[in-house]
């Protein structure tokens, strides 16, 4: 039997997800790809993986997994843990690396505080490449496990695992969970509002309701007020720009989204912010704070150097004495100081 | 007069007007495919939708100040080399009720009889506006005026693939099964989606369509010849 997950429980709304599928948008194929695409990226970089690899990203609560046809190194990123039933039981804590076997069973439990989790395994999901790319579109049924979120008793296919011995790696510290406001560029169609209402959506806050999901995140708060008409001949459409139909109630746009729309958009989200809209669950509270797009570059070169800063952190994690006597056991037979080496 | 907007810091928009109109969106295809053709060092992707452009970028390579310079560059070079290059499709559509389910009401609000109806709708010269809302669903104009009729009051769950439908002055052809709110009043046996293609997408923004009626028989067997991978894209190609 090759290597996958066998799935016992499905979680909600479990799918593939790598950083997209880009390159098709003129021909109406939404990019999809990880909401929270910081976690993904740095999950896959503690299982060796490229941070493009395709993972598993689930909402709210995570999908309960059995190994099978092999051993297989996984890593869990966002505010998520898990439960390690087999063999040798044991927690498993989000941004750590650890080797399941086959017949070992991951019970990955809630996301706290944030939308979405991610599991990445080393080699990643073997699903096939649709248009470049393995993430799911649900709407269309296109990529990831046959274009559809995860169901009890699917074999989710796994890469070959890479047989060498290594030691598991950590994050030395959790990404910070940044607060502050979301930073936004104001417009294409600013114009299109009253004054105020671009005063109003600096000024207050705004709370995600319950209709949030892979497509976007619809904002209750004070309503911004259009000067004309709500609908205008569609438009193509930017990952994180804030719609504003007739209501009044922004919705900011996430990867799922259409890739053209009619709505008037009032500003749109920098892209090192997105990541942290990927976070949000409903009920979470956010403000926003406007920029000059020429400023707004300065952020995003700074937040990619704070991604480097936190991808330097990761580090072998230590072990304790009576795992490290079980190591040196375990070199009498198969080797385990040569594949040390290699590090 | 084009307008360029930064739309965040990973965007342009240029904006050619805020109506549908030919012209409007003549000049969009024009920039569009100057765009592609000239592989801008940090640009992801380039959609063209009825009287605009979206470019987006990668902000760590380049910028939006950058990317409005040279795309109002490129309309200078673009007034000087005139019209785009439009690729032209005759696609067979079946106009008959018992593959159209909205073809007789359709007719009937138009107050047209239904060989007249399906006549009109084959005598335009169509242009795919954009591609959007679904992957592959091209938006077409414009619909004959007497056609224009409304999108239906409850969608569908389900639209078969190959429908070719009617909403105001736009037509249509569904990519796939899908729901929708489109009146469906022929149907093509002529994919126009498909993942294994390397261009998913048989029609491209700015390409013109042209409808051409056939009979319930000739469907079936350019049907069954599809299903046999018979019919080449070069076939529905009309001569520049």
């Amino acid at each position: 039997m090759r290597e996958c997950f066998i799935v016992r429980q499905p979680g909600l709304f479990t799918t593939v997800q790598d950083l997209g599928r880009h390159g098709f948008q003129h021909l109406g194929v939404p990019v999809s790809g990880a909401l929270d695409t910081t976690s993904l990226r740095l999950a896959n970089l503690l299982v060796s993986n490229r941070e493009d690899t395709a993972g598993l990203e689930f909402c709210y609560a995570g999908p309960v997994l059995e190994v099978a046809g092999g051993p297989v190194r996984v890593a869990l990123g966002g505010p998520v843990a898990a439960r390690i039933e087999g063999r040798e039981p044991r927690p498993l804590p989000p941004w750590r690396s650890t080797l399941l076997e086959a017949g070992d069973v991951l019970t990955i439990g809630p996301v706290i505080g944030a939308m979405c989790g991610y599991l990445a395994a080393e080699g990643g999901i073997d699903v096939p490449v649709v248009l470049g790319s393995r993430s799911t579109y649900t709407r269309a049924e296109l990529g990831g496990f046959n274009g559809r979120a995860l169901a009890a008793k699917d074999e989710v296919p796994l890469a070959p695992p890479q047989p060498r011995l290594r030691a598991e790696t950590c994050l030395a510290a959790a990404p910070s969970a940044a607060g502050g406001p979301f930073r936004v560029v104001l417009g294409p169609d600013a114009h299109h509002f009253h004054e105020e209402a671009i005063a109003t959506l600096q000024s207050s806050e705004y709370v995600v309701s319950r209709e949030a999901d892979r497509i976007g995140l619809r904002l209750e708060g004070p309503a911004l007020r259009h000067s004309g008409p709500a609908e205008i001949p569609s438009q193509g459409t930017a990952n994180g720009t804030i719609q504003v139909p007739r209501s009044g109630q922004p919705i900011i746009l996430l990867a799922d989204r259409q890739t053209t729309g009619g709505y008037i958009k009032i500003a749109t989200v920098i892209s090192c912010d997105l990541p942290r809209v990927g976070r949000l669950a409903p009920g979470a509270r956010l403000t926003f704070e406007a920029f000059e797009h020429t400023a707004a570059i300065e952020l995003a070169r700074a937040e990619a150097a704070a991604f480097e800063a936190i991808i330097r952190t990761i580090t072998t994690v230590s072990v304790n004495l009576a795992d490290a006597a079980e190591l040196l056991a375990c070199n009498l037979v198969d080797g385990f100081v040569s594949a040390l080496d290699e590090l | 007069l084009v307008r360029f907007q930064p739309v965040g810091d990973a965007a342009v928009l240029a904006e050619f007007g805020t109506e549908i109109d030919r012209t409007l969106s003549r000049r969009v295809f024009q920039l569009h495919q100057h765009v592609v053709a000239s592989r801008i060092p940090g640009v992801i992707a380039s959609i063209p939708a009825f009287a605009t452009l979206l470019v987006q970028f990668d902000p760590l390579r380049t910028a939006a100040g950058e990317i409005m310079r040279l795309l109002e560059a490129s309309m200078e070079t673009m007034a000087e080399a005139g019209c785009y290059q439009a690729r032209r499709w005759r696609i067979p559509v079946c106009y008959s009720p018992a593959l159209a389910p909205d073809l007789e009401e359709a007719a009937r609000v138009g107050s047209l009889s239904i060989s007249d109806f399906a006549a009109l709708h084959a005598s335009a010269c169509y242009v795919v506006y954009m591609l959007g809302g679904f992957p592959g669903f091209p938006y077409l104009g414009d619909v004959p005026e007497p056609m224009r009729i409304p999108r239906r009051a409850s969608p569908r769950l389900r639209v078969e693939p190959g429908a070719v439908a009617l909403a105001g002055r736009l037509s249509a052809i569904y990519p796939m099964p899908t729901p929708g709110g489109w009146n469906l009043i022929g149907r093509t046996p002529i994919p126009i989606f498909n993942v294994a293609w390397e261009e998913p997408a048989l029609l491209a923004p700015g390409d013109e369509v042209i409808f051409h009626p056939v009979s319930e028989s000739d469907f079936e067997n350019v049907a069954a010849a599809v299903a046999q991978g018979g019919v080449e894209r070069d076939a529905l190609m009309m001569p520049a």
